[in-house]
């Protein structure tokens, strides 16, 4: 069990549903949205541990998502998943600073083993930046 | 003096070969460029229909790996009755599928846009009320006619109008207006904008609208919008998109009048 959210934001109602009904037998909290729009507020406010999100979704696009997140907090990490004929533009994300891509269909055993690495790595990056704050204000204290 | 015809003749029959040779190398060419533009579209074609199918599909796998993991539960009725619901609405892709891309005859008429409008309209009151959309209609009358078939203008309204509603699930104002205009080309004729105030399309992501099977909704089959464009242009006509992030979607279509 682990005590770590995720959000996941997928307009495919059915797989964001199973995706969340697989990630929670796993211990993780799980959140949906359906649109990058409705998945900012919720990035603020739960502060996922790791953000899953489709490449295409109404409105506001995968990718611009990925890059709001980044700005916001980059020690969360984000796997893209994409439908697409091609895959240049999870390549794409994965360059702009995604942990990973998934290809649709895909495998939910596949996406936890995924979303535990990124969780490990998310966990890794905000201890880093925990001791890099304590770093500077050790160094910046009067003596 | 006969030296110099025969010199002449002799050098008029290379240059037409030379010639003969190049337009045989432009044809070469072309052809070329012919395959390889129907190929690029039939690439672009192939990715769309993957993605419309592939989302289904991968609701499919996971609802199936869910049952899988938990049968006889509860919920493993749930997640096949969305089995069941994935497979209707591949179903229905597939049918919208075989209609854009099946052939149908043109027959068109000298027809007015006001009775065009106005044929396809009574089937929104319901969805205009029930969803709070208020109707801005500008349709002047005295609109010269234009060719249409009016089956298929009437389906690539009823399509535009369907995307707008979409678009405003929680209310807004849907526009119509017509009006007189030219092409680029001083062609003369009619435009007609459909016009909503939903949330409206992000840039990088109106480029791909229009595309069979391109679709920001998951109901959506990501046809009806291509349907449409083909049938204005099957009457000579063109269809374009505009959309501003948070003011709304405008789809113009212009058609040469009668």
């Amino acid at each position: 069990m682990n005590s770590a959210t995720i959000l996941v934001v997928d307009d495919e109602r059915t797989l964001a549903r199973a995706i969340k009904a697989y990630l929670e037998e796993a211990g993780y909290g799980v959140e949906i949205a359906a649109d990058a729009e409705s998945a900012l507020p919720l990035v603020a406010s739960l502060r996922p541990d790791v953000v899953i999100t489709d490449v295409r979704l109404p409105g506001m696009d995968g990718i611009a998502l990925l890059g709001k997140i980044r700005e916001f907090d980059p020690s969360i990490s984000v796997i893209v998943m994409t439908a697409h004929g091609s895959i240049e533009g999870a390549v794409a994300a994965v360059k702009l600073g995604a942990f990973d891509y998934l290809k649709k269909p895909l495998d939910l055993e596949e996406l936890r083993l995924l979303a535990d690495r990124a969780r490990e790595t998310s966990a890794l990056k905000q201890e880093l930046s925990y001791y890099r704050k304590g770093l500077g204000a050790t160094t910046r204290s009067p003596r | 003096m006969t030296e110099n015809l025969r010199q002449s003749r002799s050098e008029m029959v290379r240059l037409n070969d030379e010639l003969a040779g190049k337009v045989a190398q432009l044809e070469r060419a072309q052809a070329a460029l012919v395959q390889s533009e129907k190929l690029a579209s039939i690439g672009e074609m192939s990715a769309a229909v993957a993605h419309g199918l592939r989302n289904p599909l991968a609701s499919l796998r996971a609802s199936a790996q869910l049952v899988l993991r938990h049968p006889g539960t509860p919920g493993a009725a749930e997640q096949l009755q969305a089995i069941l619901d994935e497979v209707d609405r591949l179903d229905r892709r597939i049918s919208h599928l075989l209609t854009f891309s099946r052939p149908a005859p043109f027959r068109p008429v000298p027809e007015r846009v006001s009775t065009l409008v106005q044929e396809v309209l009574p089937a929104f009151a319901e969805r205009l009320r029930t969803q709070g959309v208020t109707l801005d209609l500008q349709i002047p009358e005295t609109l010269p006619e234009i060719l249409a078939d009016t089956m298929k203008l009437e389906q690539a309204l009823v399509e535009l109008v369907s995307n707008a509603l979409d678009a405003m699930p929680t209310g807004g104002t849907l526009k119509l207006v017509a009006s007189v205009a030219s092409d680029a080309g001083g062609i003369g004729g009619v435009a007609i904008e459909v016009r909503d105030s939903g949330r409206g399309i992000a840039p990088e992501t109106l480029q791909s609208v229009g595309q069979p099977f391109f679709t920001t909704r998951s109901e959506g089959t990501g046809l009806g919008l291509a349907t449409a464009r083909r049938f204005v242009e099957q009457h000579g006509g063109r269809l374009d998109v505009s959309s501003t992030l948070g003011e709304g979607t405008s789809v113009r279509i212009w058609l040469p009048k009668a």
